[in-house]
């Protein structure tokens, strides 16, 4: 296992070497800090922060997926340059090697998606005001003339670091990282709701990142074969990133004026919805009532004579289709009716200061003339012990509408009673006027919001399964780089992301297909063998795609980043790794290509 | 350590053919090689360009597999990865990592051996001292000349101290004083019992350290055995006494003349390898032997400005070789206890007519000289070998 990780170690220098590398976190860097002011959303403070949240996490995503799979150029580069020839020829095992390469792109990937998370995570909280320019001023300022410094001191310095002094740099980022991870961990268990451990790590970090700044300065200081005007342009060109990135503060202090909330509502918005992780809990539907009453009515129906020719095939038929009458008499309510509906299991914290939402889209038949759903909300339970309240509503048909309640509606058990009651009534005068009933069509059409971790929390989970993406990438190409050429193995590793993370068309495709004769055995044969496809090698990107989820203040369910990590990783990436390690010991490593 | 009886590298039948895309075999570089190397003996593998030697190498490496055959090294097959704790290897061209410097090159291979940190930093300073590095050892090698990559490739073949190293082309691309100094290291490994396998082009330094040698032309076999059997000519009888007057010579001449012998030759009784190495080429040349490397030289083309003419190039180097007249038998018999100083050595040396003795070069930082002429064997010269002792732990 030594072997493994000493491949590792040479895999991650090796790749923080490549300048397609530091060419990424250079702009990874400058769009996490543009990005906010480009990216504007509807002009409201949560538009803005939503709409940067998405941009940039997708963006992570698209580019880091894209040098994953060019990392895998250190394969292609040992076998083109033969110093695999050396390699082969210590007590190095061949899965040794696949293995130590993989890891090493994944490590690499990790440090990366670490950095991008703290910064993205400061810069939603910049957006939001909650994070007050001095604490910006603290972290970005130091890590810019941190690698302002070492990326001068590296430059022009005669003497080249040695292996103590590159030791150093990884121990003290190591240590940061560390640091950082803990704190990641315990957020995506969700034991610490703040980033307070966040900000403890940091200011634990700080003065180890200080003492290395010291000692950076004493190797401008020490060195004898220096001669002065060196001395004086190294001080220089440090003192001048130093006031790039003081610069760079203070324009992002002036600029935080202009990320002011528009309105009560966005602020709610802002705090409740957007900047929480919540979960969604759906109507209880009272199936076995359904079913009683249809069964009631088809046995009132044989009685009548009705069901007559009825016989026992067609009878399961006729209560299938009794059964769905019911439902649907059941989520429609017509003028003045009202609906009782009952949601389960609402673990909160059931304080009035609590805010928990109703999130509804309902259908209208017969749309009223202005187009306007009027409604009056009654939530809450008082015969359990809950705080009953009303809210009237006039609300814009067809549009998903949220509802902000006070968390006391929830009974202490648990359960939350909610009726609607449909208030659309026309008198008109001349005209006759249709019903205007209300369908609460669909199981998502009206759910209850409450929040169960933070945001901090949710980002973390959201980008672990970026991680889980990023480690399939990387197993696959590796896997391809040890039998094809690079850019070969390049362009099939991008053909397939493509493929996985776009939509499956294909699929959809087949489905239209006429359900008769041989298109019938066709599309069988075509569904089995796409299935095949996206269990063995391409899996479907989009089901592990937390952005959405996260971006709407939904909770990125532990459950789904461990569900990723074992299909995503532990079955296909350790697949695609065994089928490497395969066809790499049959390789003949030192074959002249004829 | 006692002698193992275990081959170090044992092939049978060892064929290998590259197949195209299509599987169809191109290229026959190597056909029924028979190979032993026995434990403790510095073998040479000779031939010309593609004869088949990096070939047999990187099969016994298990870089390449076999299309027939086999090949056991240490009695396991070459794909085991237990054997590689024992092997050291210099490839023919510098193959290290460009943007690592030599001391985290040595560190990483040292690593791949699981060895202590501290194991690790002490092998490491001293591989360095020993191929003259240290000042450079902070630098990338990607900015190294090709000889300072050939000596840290040295270097990282000595890493583990193996039982078995193996050179290919080891003294390409080094100065005479690297070529010297990779001659101390294969003479003093070798004294120390550790089995060597050399590939060479330069055959005066081969025939100085080897033991045995093999030459291959056109992935076969064409000769093996030790040098002093294959340089031997049986047709005569040679008596190496210790050195003789001139009138002992004449009575001893006379003395076999009475007895019917004819033809003495008072001279240095050895052979040169280059002789036979051209002879077994021109033979196979002569035979049409399939090779896939160098075939007969053709005449030189006329724009060029040398005479056409029908000789091929071995021919004239092989009767130019034949003209050169045998050396002085007075002058530069075994040298006596009294021998001339180095210098005069190599003035007369200068003076001789040209011959491919380097054995001179080698002489002058000896502090003792011994004969490698009557003796017959090469591995009678020290240096200064501290360095290298300590290196490689005085053991044998």
């Amino acid at each position: 296992m030594g072997n493994v990780w000493t491949i590792t170690r040479h895999t991650l220098a090796e790749s923080i070497r490549q300048k397609t590398v530091v060419f990424l976190i250079v702009l990874l860097a400058v769009l996490m800090l543009g990005l906010p002011f480009a990216t504007r959303g509807d002009d409201t403070l949560s538009g803005a922060v939503q709409s940067f949240l998405t941009y940039s996490l997708t963006v992570l995503g698209f580019l880091l997926s894209c040098v994953t799979i060019f990392l895998s150029k250190t394969v292609s580069d040992d076998l083109t340059g033969k110093q695999i020839l050396i390699l082969m020829t210590k007590p190095l095992a061949r899965w040794q090697y696949v293995v130590g390469k993989w890891l090493g792109i994944v490590l690499l990937d990790t440090i990366v998606l670490a950095i991008a998370g703290v910064m993205i995570y400061a810069m939603t909280m910049y957006i939001a005001g909650e994070l007050r320019g001095s604490l910006i001023l603290m972290i970005t300022s130091n890590l810019l003339q941190l690698f302002g410094w070492y990326a001068i001191l590296r430059a022009l310095s005669p003497q080249r670091f040695s292996a103590g002094r590159w030791i150093l740099i990884y121990v003290v980022l190591y240590i940061m990282l560390l640091v950082a991870t803990v704190s990641w961990v315990s957020l995506a268990m969700g034991f610490v709701s703040k980033l307070n451990w966040v900000w403890i790590g940091v200011g634990i970090a700080f003065p180890i990142v200080a003492l290395f700044m010291g000692y950076g300065i004493l190797q401008i200081i020490v060195p004898r074969q220096m001669p002065f005007k060196h001395w004086a342009w190294i001080f220089g060109l440090c003192l001048g990133v130093s006031m790039l990135g003081d610069g760079i503060l203070f324009a992002l202090n002036s600029y935080q004026k202009s990320f002011t909330v528009r309105d009560e509502y966005d602020r709610e918005r802002l705090e409740n919805q957007v900047l929480q992780a919540r979960h969604a809990s759906r109507f209880r539907l009272p199936v076995e009532e359904f079913q009683r009453e249809a069964n009631t009515a088809f046995d009132q129906g044989v009685e009548d004579g009705r069901y007559a020719n009825v016989d026992d095939l067609n009878a399961a038929a006729v209560r299938k289709k009794l059964t769905d009458d019911v439902e649907l008499r059941w989520r429609s309510v017509q003028p003045i009716e009202s609906r009782v509906l009952e949601f389960e299991d609402i673990r909160c914290d059931r304080s009035p200061e609590n805010i928990i939402h109703l999130s509804y889209r309902l259908r209208v038949y017969n749309y009223p003339p202005d187009e306007i759903l009027r409604c009056v909300w009654i939530v809450g339970d008082r015969t359990k012990g809950a705080t009953e309240y009303q809210i009237p509503r006039r609300d814009v048909i067809d549009r998903r509408h949220t509802l902000p309640i006070p968390a006391d509606a929830v009974a202490p058990d648990g359960t939350l009673l909610a009726v609607f009651v449909n208030e659309n009534i026309w008198a008109a005068v001349g005209e006759q006027q249709a019903a205007n009933v209300v369908v609460f069509e669909g199981n998502n059409s009206l759910e209850v919001l409450f929040a169960v971790s933070s945001f901090g929390s949710n980002l973390v989970r959201a980008l672990a399964l970026v991680l889980c993406r990023l480690a399939f990438l990387a197993a696959m190409a590796v896997m391809l780089t040890t039998v094809l050429s690079f850019p070969v193995a390049c362009l099939v590793a991008l053909t397939v992301y493509m493929l996985a993370a776009g939509p499956s068309f294909l699929g959809e495709a087949i489905d239209w297909l006429p359900d008769e004769g041989l298109f019938r055995y066709f599309a069988a044969a075509m569904q089995m063998l796409l299935w095949f496809i996206h269990t063995v090698f391409v899996p479907k990107f989009t089901l592990y795609d937390g952005v959405s989820t996260l971006v709407e203040g939904r909770n990125v369910t532990l459950m789904w980043v461990i569900t990723g990590i074992t299909r995503l990783v532990l079955i296909q990436t350790a697949a695609l790794l065994l089928v490497a390690c395969l066809l790499f010991r049959r390789r003949e490593v030192s074959e002249i290509s004829l | 350590m006692g002698k193992s009886t275990i081959p170090v590298v044992q092939t049978a039948g060892l064929t290998k053919a590259f197949k195209d895309f299509w599987r169809r075999p191109r290229v026959q570089a190597l056909s029924d090689l028979d190979l032993t190397i026995k434990p403790g003996e510095v073998f040479g593998l000779l031939g010309p360009n593609g004869s088949g030697k990096s070939t047999t190498i990187k099969l016994i490496l298990g870089l390449l597999f076999p299309t027939r055959g086999r090949v056991a090294v240490f009695g396991r097959p070459p794909t085991d990865v237990t054997i590689k704790k024992r092997i050291g290897f210099l490839p023919e061209e510098s193959y290290l990592y460009q943007f690592l410097n030599a001391r985290e090159t040595l560190d990483f291979y040292g690593r791949l051996f699981q060895q202590h940190g501290s194991v690790r930093a002490e092998r490491l300073n001293l591989l360095l001292e020993m191929v003259g590095l240290q000042r450079e050892a902070r630098r990338r090698v990607g900015e190294y000349s090709k000889g300072m990559a050939r000596r840290i490739g040295l270097a990282q073949a000595l890493i583990n101290d193996p039982e078995f190293l193996i050179l290919d082309e080891p003294t390409s691309g080094l100065d005479p004083i690297g070529t010297r100094q990779i001659k101390d290291v294969i003479r003093r490994l070798g004294d120390m019992g550790k089995t060597i396998l050399l590939s060479s082009h330069l055959l005066a330094d081969v025939e100085d350290v080897c033991d045995r040698v093999c030459i291959l032309y056109g992935g076969k076999k064409r000769a093996e055995g030790t040098i002093d059997e294959l340089l031997a000519r049986d047709d005569r009888t040679q008596i190496v006494t210790s050195r003789l007057d001139d009138s002992t010579i004449t009575e001893l001449r006379q003395l076999v003349a009475r007895h019917g012998a004819t033809d003495v030759e008072v001279s240095v009784p050895r052979g040169r390898l280059e002789h036979l190495f051209l002879q077994i080429v021109r033979e196979a040349q002569e035979q049409k032997l399939a090779t896939s490397g160098v075939g007969a030289a053709g005449a030189l083309p006329g724009f060029l400005g040398a005479p056409a003419g029908g000789e091929t190039l071995i021919q004239s180097l092989i009767e130019a070789s034949a003209a050169r007249p045998p050396v002085e038998p007075v002058a530069l018999s075994a040298p006596a206890p009294d021998a001339p100083s180095p210098t005069q050595q190599i003035i007369e040396e200068l003076l001789a007519p040209q011959d491919t003795r380097v054995e001179a070069e080698d002489e002058t930082p000896r502090k003792e000289v011994e004969s490698s002429r009557d003796s017959g064997t090469k591995r009678t010269v020290r240096a200064d070998e501290s360095v290298i002792d300590d290196l490689l732990g005085g053991r044998g």
